[in-house]
């Protein structure tokens, strides 16, 4: 069954941004001043957003991705 | 030696090296010094590779007098963007912290056009990390803003910024430019020269700078559709060393090509967004192209693009940079915004790349079924012409900076050329381009050489 997944709520997309930004200044302590952290906020965001937009597209569970590995004989 | 050699096509200047009227040494000698003051003006340069060139000149020279001929771009100088790989001189990726890479092999491309007998004179500018860590404004490379050849207070475009501004120039006959995003077609259209972003896999990646695995393509710069044909026959075929590359061969055999009666999609959208002069150029060029071409109007299967190559960037880029994201080395950007830039990549949740490769496939497949009817879907290559330095990229185009089909033909791998079709404000080229489906880079050469036998806007030059 294709499942197409409701876009985010506004409050919803600055909570995650929230959480990523945190997780960012937890594993790089230190590195963003107030103008790098704005500057994140607004990457972040442009991915959350893009995100839930891929989410309003239908998929079903026999959509796969593109192909990112094929099995294939090796040469050592 | 006269100036027109610097604006002379390929088949040109081959048919004068034969003749005697110049030699590979001769070139090579005209196009360091074209690249080392017109270049450099243009912060075009990063490394002029004197001694290489002259040393392959002079292995040129000797080959023809002897008459070993290797082919159309025997003797024919060029210049490489600078994250392709090549023994003896620095890569730097355009990035400060980058300035002293070396690397101790040649890019698979490097290695084929030396085959062919081309001269490598110069590695030449692009935007730092050619563009994967979001920059916004055009001063982000290790040597300055790329400079317009057409308006030196305009951008050139990026992120092949050196690639655009040296061929538009007439600093290097044709250069090797590298596209995930835009990066081909953008500065070939800012510049007013043709660039070629091949089929996915048609070219070999080995030896390039990884920006995104499964987006990242190679291809010419250069001042004719058949200039770029010429050039993609030498860079073309499957590599070991590339496991993406397309097992199926590629020859340039335009004498095989129709020259009339094609189908052409033409897409529309956003059109009436676009500056005055782009949307003119369009539709004077639809004109001439309707004496050779059944012109259909198109709509884009309706698939988030832009959103799906973001993510599918965002995610991949931040892999492989990681080494840099770690240690740190991103503090040392040109961009304040590039030195962020790729973190936020690193909190891309696995699901949500897979759901944009997930999204990739159905839209391959839609924009398969839409350019299967076609020889070619023809639109603007850009919204604008190219920005001035001092504006912001979004400021300046605002919502149509990115259009959906540059998107979708990269998301999709799919084969686009941008050939000059006039001029629009402060002087600047505006650009065309051709589209087609994956595999048909022969058709949309085809599509390209057509119109330029009937217009003479690549024939103009700074």
């Amino acid at each position: 069954m294709a499942t197409a997944i409701p876009g985010d709520a506004s409050g919803r997309t600055d909570q995650l941004v929230q959480v990523r930004l945190a997780a960012l200044q937890a594993r790089y302590p230190g590195r963003f001043d107030a103008d790098g952290l704005e500057r994140l906020r607004q990457q972040l965001r442009r991915s959350v957003e893009a995100a839930a937009a891929l989410r309003r597209v239908a998929l079903s569970n026999a959509d796969e991705p593109e192909p990112i590995f094929h099995a294939q004989p090796r040469e050592e | 030696m006269s100036d027109d050699l610097a604006f002379a096509s390929i088949r040109e200047l081959g048919r004068r090296l034969r003749a005697g009227e110049t030699s590979p040494i001769a070139l090579a000698e005209y196009f360091l010094d074209r690249l080392d003051t017109v270049g450099r003006s243009l912060n075009a340069v990063v490394t002029l590779a004197r001694e290489h060139a002259l040393r392959e000149a002079r292995l040129a020279e000797e080959e023809l007098r002897a008459g070993y001929d290797r082919g159309p771009l025997h003797g024919i100088p060029y210049g490489a963007k600078d994250l392709l790989a090549t023994v003896g001189l620095p890569t730097t990726w355009g990035a400060a912290p980058l300035r002293e890479q070396e690397f101790p092999y040649d890019a698979t491309v490097i290695t084929r056009l030396r085959s062919a007998g081309a001269v490598l004179v110069g590695k030449l500018a692009m935007v730092e990390l050619a563009g994967g860590m979001g920059y916004q404004q055009p001063n982000a490379s290790l040597t300055g803003p790329g400079l317009n050849p057409w308006n030196p207070e305009a951008w050139s475009g990026g992120s092949s910024s050196g690639s655009g501004s040296a061929v538009g120039a007439g600093a290097v006959p044709f250069a090797i430019g590298s596209e995930t995003w835009g990066s081909i077609l953008t500065p070939a259209s800012y510049c007013g020269v043709c660039g070629l972003r091949p089929t996915y896999g048609r070219v070999s990646r080995h030896g390039a700078m990884a920006l995104s695995w499964t987006l990242d393509k190679l291809g010419p710069l250069a001042r004719s559709a058949d200039d770029c044909g010429l050039v993609l026959s030498t860079l073309a075929g499957a590599d070991p060393s590339d496991p993406t590359t397309l097992p199926v061969a590629w020859a340039y055999r335009p004498e095989q090509d129709r020259s009339s009666s094609f189908r052409l999609g033409v897409l529309r959208d956003g059109l009436d967004q676009m500056q005055p002069a782009v949307s003119a150029n369009f539709e004077a060029a639809l004109d001439t192209l309707a004496t050779s071409a059944s012109l259909e109007d198109v709509t884009l299967p309706d698939f988030p693009y832009g959103e799906a190559t973001s993510i599918i960037l965002g995610a991949e880029a931040a892999a492989a940079m990681a080494d840099l994201i770690e240690g740190g080395a991103l503090a040392a950007l040109t961009a304040p915004e590039d030195r962020v830039g790729g973190y936020a990549g690193t909190e891309i949740p696995a699901v949500d790349y897979l759901r944009a490769m997930r999204v990739r496939r159905l839209a391959g497949r839609a924009l398969d079924s839409l350019l299967a009817r076609y020889d070619a879907v023809v639109c603007p290559t850009t919204a604008v012409v190219a920005s001035p330095l001092t504006r912001r990229f979004d400021d300046y185009a605002g919502k149509v900076r990115r259009l959906a089909i540059g998107s979708a033909g990269n998301l999709a791998g799919l084969p686009a050329i941008s050939v000059p079709n006039g001029f629009g404000e402060r002087g600047l080229p505006t650009g065309l381009q051709f589209v087609g489906r994956a595999g048909s880079e022969a058709a949309i050469l085809a599509v390209a050489r057509c119109y330029q036998s009937r217009t003479g806007w690549h024939q103009r030059h700074p």
